[in-house]
């Protein structure tokens, strides 16, 4: 393989990477949280904590 | 170190700390149990309990921290819990024998707030002090012993890190306990919630106008005079405008030189880039690609710091606040809640923070009412959209013969999201999330002499971050666009390279063409191209993007040979497939109308769905968000039309 195009391969590789890790750690915020912590907004409207 | 089950020894004092958020409530825990507390849960809930042993005069006292307030009207769970402790709900919590109310001596009336409500439990309260040596610098005087007898309870000045005050505070509490005296202010139950927060207000202006002396009395004055005006319903209102327009007016022409020079720059790198790299996919990617799209934002700088400047410098003054009581008068004849104007303001930097900043609003519909209008506010992600259009077509003009046209435009952007968002609030409080609005007390800070200090960090933390969004988020959005831009490579393509029409008929070919030629007819009736449709579309990654892909576009699709153009002269130059120019001033209207009305931002939704913990409200709030855009946008530019403009 020419060494520009090995060359854009990876740049554009690396760019997918990041851009789908970044994906990955979003994909995660949406996702409901089992349990109210410290960082979850719901937490002080939890159902525990009304009852 | 958990204690759930920790319990008291029988016969030992139980004595609760109570006090506003940074009054020095735990400095004063630190110092009085010698940092020995114990963390726990209060039980079935997560809000953290903390306890310890205060020897006191060789007695063992328990010390109970509780959660920070400003209140005790049980209307958050921290409030709740406090409460319940007070009365002695909580399991394995005794009722106290006594609570030591930690009182800010430079936020005197707010803090009492919380102590006018501490004597209706029937537990003696003694006063803790704090911040005296910060308020006397302030120059103004507290007459203690005055302020005890008009509460009614022992007062302590104390002084947690230099240990003073201690002793006369156990003193002070073991003397409460053997001789508890009648509380000084007990609300009338059958008084409204309003009316109780009125007489506790009436109460505290008269115990502080007999126990303080302010010696600085004429600039106390003086502020009381600005604030008759900087606050009035009307003059007040015509300047916060004019001080806007003078905002984005120095934006616009301070920005200009830096703004040019890096534009400059940015086109001699790439030019030079491509001299210096032999002729090829890499020095496309590098010119085309990274400089194109990192540099089509990072030109942006300049603006970003006038802008966080300034508004550095309106906060550290104290006219935000003002601004902020100017717009609650506003917002509450709409039914939104007072507390909702300082998440409102956060999200004109950012919408994340602005959403995040809601849990401080008690009521849930209140507060989801919130959250799914402060994307509406102007982010800083936006200013560069902005930014762009009006350097491309609405510069050199004015308004009234002195108003430069830019600034106008500017904040009539920014003011079209807070009208949306208000009559947004407005039909979500009479629909979906109707609820009484709840009372809401603002405090307005001294004006003061901006520190240089401060409002240089912050906006150099803000400038530091749209650097890292460029180099981490763009860059990386740019290399994967310009691959969709350039790919796939025809052999007709490869073969007549070099020639413009051929690089325009790549880029039609490119996955990137294909995409926004599939929602052309969609953003067609918005005098949108599909060159367009492509940058709205990655902008969903993040609102600058647009600015980004639109630079990559142009550059991809201009000849090889020819000089790097600026992003705002490629614009204005852009022609379709007919020939006939793309972008016109209604076009660049339209798009800066969308964009102030669009949920262009994956980020925000991401923490709308944390935030509601349901997918509900982000589908929907991205839903009504982008027909309220579309239709915007749809009645600019068609309604333009119809008026003859172009």
């Amino acid at each position: 393989m020419d060494v520009q195009i090995f060359s854009v391969v990876l740049i554009i590789a690396g760019a997918l990477i990041y851009a789908a890790s970044g994906m990955v750690k979003k994909v995660r915020a949406f996702r409901p949280k089992g349990e109210c912590g410290n960082d979850c907004g719901c937490g002080s409207k939890s159902k525990k904590a009304v009852q | 170190m958990k204690d759930a089950t920790h319990k008291q020894p029988a016969g030992q004092l139980m004595v609760a700390l109570a006090g506003n958020p940074n009054a020095g409530k735990t400095t004063l825990f630190n110092a009085l149990t010698g940092l020995s507390q114990k963390v726990a849960n209060y039980p079935g809930v997560t809000v953290e309990r903390k306890t310890g042993e205060w020897r006191a005069d060789g007695k063992s006292i328990q010390l109970i921290d509780l959660p920070g307030l400003y209140s005790l009207d049980a209307t958050s769970l921290d409030e709740h819990i406090a409460s319940d402790v007070l009365l002695g709900k909580v399991a394995d919590v005794a009722k106290p024998d006594a609570v030591i109310a930690v009182v800010d001596a430079t936020n005197l009336e707010r803090n009492l707030y919380l102590v006018t409500q501490l004597f209706e439990f029937g537990v003696p309260v003694v006063v803790a002090l704090t911040m005296i040596d910060v308020f006397e610098k302030q120059k103004h005087e507290i007459d203690i012993g005055r302020l005890s007898k008009l509460l009614k309870v022992p007062v302590v000045a104390v002084d947690a890190s230099e240990g003073r005050g201690i002793d006369e505070l156990a003193d002070a509490v073991a003397s409460a306990i053997a001789s508890p005296r009648d509380s000084a202010f007990v609300a009338e139950e059958s008084d409204s919630a309003n009316a109780k927060i009125f007489a506790r207000y009436a109460f505290i202006s008269e115990v502080v106008q007999k126990s303080v002396k302010h010696n600085d009395k004429a600039a106390h004055d003086r502020s009381e005079k600005i604030d008759k005006i900087l606050t009035h319903r009307v003059f007040g209102l015509a300047i916060l405008v004019g001080v806007l327009l003078l905002v984005f007016q120095a934006i616009f022409s301070w920005a200009e030189v830096p703004m040019h020079l890096l534009e400059t720059g940015f086109g001699a790198v790439g030019d030079a880039a491509r001299a210096q790299m032999p002729e090829g996919i890499l020095a496309d990617l590098v010119v085309d690609g990274i400089i194109a799209g990192v540099g089509g934002v990072l030109v942006f700088l300049p603006q970003i710091l006038l802008l966080f400047l300034f508004i550095s410098i309106l906060e550290d003054t104290g006219y935000m606040a003002r601004a902020a009581f100017l717009m609650d008068k506003l917002m509450s004849r709409f039914g939104l809640h007072g507390k909702a104007f300082l998440p409102l303001m956060s999200s004109f930097a950012c919408a994340i923070p602005g959403i995040m900043a809601t849990r401080t609003i008690e009521n849930q519909r209140d507060r989801f009412a919130t959250i799914l209008i402060a994307p509406f506010m102007s982010c800083s992600a936006r200013l560069p959209v902005y930014t762009l259009m009006i350097g491309a077509f609405f510069t050199g003009q004015t308004v009234l013969g002195f108003l430069s046209l830019g600034a106008a435009l500017m904040l009539a952007m920014y003011a079209l999201g807070i009208v949306v968002a208000v009559i947004v609030g407005f039909i979500l409080k009479k629909t979906l999330l109707s609820s009484t609005p709840a009372p809401f007390v603002m405090e307005l800070p001294p004006y003061r002499v901006p520190d240089v200090r401060t409002v240089l960090q912050n906006m150099l933390t803000r400038a530091w971050l749209f650097v890292k969004r460029a180099g981490t988020v763009i860059l990386a959005i740019s290399i994967i666009l310009w691959a969709l831009a350039y790919f796939p490579r025809t052999e007709a393509v490869n073969a007549e390279e070099g020639s413009p029409a051929v690089e325009t008929v790549q880029l039609q070919n490119s996955y990137a063409g294909q995409l926004g030629h599939l929602i052309e007819p969609v953003i067609r009736p918005l005098g949108f191209d599909w060159k367009i449709g492509v940058a709205l579309i990655a902008s969903f990654a993040a609102r600058e993007v647009l600015v980004s892909t639109l630079s990559i576009i142009y550059n991809v699709g201009k000849d090889e040979t020819e000089e790097s153009p600026t992003l705002i002269s490629a614009i204005k130059g852009a022609k379709d497939e007919q020939g006939n120019t793309v972008w016109t001033p209604l076009t660049a209207l339209t798009l800066m109308v969308f964009f102030v009305l669009a949920m262009q931002c994956m980020s925000t939704l991401a923490i709308v769905r944390r935030e509601t913990n349901s997918w509900r409200w982000p589908i929907f709030q991205f839903a009504f968000m982008t027909l309220v855009a579309y239709g915007a946008a749809f009645m600019t530019y068609q309604g333009g039309k119809l008026l003859g403009l172009e």
